[in-house]
């Protein structure tokens, strides 16, 4: 990056550890961030996985309807939100890995490109439930569109918060990695985002491609 | 730049929007031209999904340089909940 001294040890961009973090890695495995947020992740991962159990349960039973009202949702749509957070996690990626190797223009960069295409999936969003809640087909209209309002508006809360942790993020990565906390909080987050994107993966085919 | 898109994690990412684009062909056009549900397709794109799921906690997430225990506990949710969502996709039938 411009502005920034050229630095032989580019080895650090291929492996997301610190030279030390490494070695403790072979040996006894790293945890990114706070283990504290692994047990909300996967708590939180579990509790959509029962969700997801749920929906395709009460799909077995009323096969036409689903089939029938997912044939109203735009596939672009879903699709191009896919696209935003496989986009936004491989920033955040990146980011990480530009912050343990205090790139202080590169991190903060790399979570603003995050950033925005979070706000991307958001406006996507939005549009495609005005478009809906326009044409009448709302929260209470069958039960597909209850199961889909209900999954996607609670996934958006989890976006709207990995809004605020990206952002908190974009902020302090201006600043080096100085305190074992600056790292945690690091990881910490992008565990965290990395989650919203993986719960969205699950989604986009639950509700737009399965026939 | 060059160093973070030569990045594994860049890999990774073209794996993932490939798996994207093949589930929404098969999910899409493939549904279209064939002009009914078919089982197949339908599991072949929820494990594709769970897949991608395991590609972001292993290569996103770290987990593959993560303690056993969060290999195994990451890895169980992907197979258990996957394996509970194709099954009840095959379960409903026709489609």
């Amino acid at each position: 990056m411009s502005g920034q001294p050229v630095r032989r040890d580019v080895t650090s961009a291929t492996d997301n550890s610190t030279p030390v973090a490494g070695r403790a890695a072979a040996t006894t495995g790293h945890i990114p961030g706070e283990a504290g947020v692994w047990v909300f992740v996967l708590g939180d991962m579990t509790a959509f996985g029962v969700f997801f159990a749920i929906f395709m349960l009460y799909r077995s039973r009323n096969l036409e309807l689903y089939l029938s009202s997912q044939a109203q949702l735009n596939m672009g749509f879903g699709i191009l939100n896919t696209l935003l957070l496989l986009a936004s996690s491989w920033c955040v990626v990146m980011a990480v890995v530009a912050a343990r190797s205090n790139r202080l223009v590169a991190a903060p960069r790399f979570f603003q490109a995050a950033f925005l295409c979070g706000l991307g999936f958001m406006g996507v969003k939005a549009l495609e439930w005005s478009e809906k809640l326009h044409h009448g087909i709302g929260l209470t209209r069958n039960e597909f569109f209850t199961f889909y309002y209900m999954l996607t508006g609670i996934h958006f809360l989890h976006v709207i918060v990995g809004m605020v942790v990206l952002a908190f993020l974009w902020r302090r990565s201006c600043r080096p990695l100085g305190k074992p906390l600056d790292r945690v909080l690091l990881e910490s987050g992008a565990t965290y985002w990395h989650m919203v994107d993986l719960l969205w993966i699950v989604l986009f085919p639950l509700f737009y491609l399965l026939k | 730049m060059a160093t973070y898109l030569r990045h594994p994690a860049t890999v990774v990412w073209l794996i993932l929007a490939a798996a994207t684009g093949v589930s929404w062909w098969f999910g899409a056009v493939h549904g279209l031209a064939i002009g009914k549900p078919d089982a197949g397709t339908g599991a072949m794109i929820l494990a594709l999904a769970f897949i991608k799921t395991y590609l972001i906690l292993q290569h996103f997430m770290e987990v593959r340089h993560a303690p056993l225990p969060l290999k195994i506990v990451s890895g169980s949710w992907v197979v258990l909940v996957g394996g509970i969502v194709v099954g009840l996709y095959l379960l409903a039938g026709r489609g």
